[in-house]
């Protein structure tokens, strides 16, 4: 979809909760649905953790069970990062029902290559239960991640 | 005491005015310098990141290749003895 055309988070009914030089975090209670859309190339680590901290206080409401995480505008991820938030991150919010994830990769197959030779070992690191109740599914826009 | 003439009093006055310019300046300076360093620091980080991603995926691209000179082994090994007479 042209992202031009696509309805951004404000017009589907989020509410922005935080936001910093590089990530804006929306919610919307009726939806059940926390969205963190990275704004910059690149996100430092201290603030990626310090935005995916926010999205644990908003999730800890128990409120939510889905997790749109927006990051078309990403050319560059950070192994640490990435390791902190598919091991540590993603495992506490199964404690909070936060199970849903629904992602958004730019359009370049470079990039969803890179992030998919990256994500194997963390994947393998995981427990099948985890495995089992983390419900990951790609999506081209953020009306399809709503829907799906 | 006599009062301390007029040009020492003016004088003093600019060499206030100086000092609290200076102070200005320095602190001015001091939060550019801060911040250029954070933005050193963030670029070094990133510098870090896609270096760690280009040798990943030059890995991975190796890792291919030696299964395919592994498999294009094999396919000549089993020509090889096809020529024999196997089949």
């Amino acid at each position: 979809m042209n992202e031009l055309m696509e309805k951004q988070l404000p017009e589907l009914g989020f509410d922005k909760a935080y936001g910093n030089d590089y990530a804006e975090v929306f919610k919307n209670e009726d939806k059940k649905t926390i969205a963190c859309t990275i704004t910059a190339d690149y996100v430092p680590i201290r603030f990626f953790i310090e935005t995916f901290n926010q999205v644990s206080k908003i999730a800890q409401s128990a409120k939510f069970e889905r997790f749109i995480f927006d990051k078309r505008e990403l050319r560059t991820f950070h192994q640490p990062s990435m390791e902190w938030y598919f091991i540590e991150w993603k495992t506490k919010m199964i404690d909070y029902g936060l199970v849903k994830h629904r992602k958004l990769l730019p359009d370049l197959k470079w990039f969803v290559k890179a992030v998919e030779i990256a994500k194997q070992p963390l994947l393998d690191r995981l427990s099948d239960e985890e495995k089992n109740r983390m419900d990951i599914v790609y999506c081209e826009s953020l009306e399809e991640a709503l829907e799906k | 005491m006599s009062r301390p003439p007029e040009a020492f009093m003016i004088f003093k006055e600019e060499l206030k005015k100086a000092q609290m310019e200076k102070e200005r300046l320095k602190k001015e300076y001091e939060t550019k310098i801060e911040h250029f360093s954070s933005e050193m620091g963030i670029l070094k980080e990133k510098m870090a990141a896609q270096e760690e991603m280009m040798k990943t995926a030059l890995e991975y691209a190796m890792k291919l290749e030696s299964q395919l000179n592994h498999f294009q082994d094999k396919v000549e090994d089993d020509e090889e003895r096809n020529s024999y007479g196997y089949h």
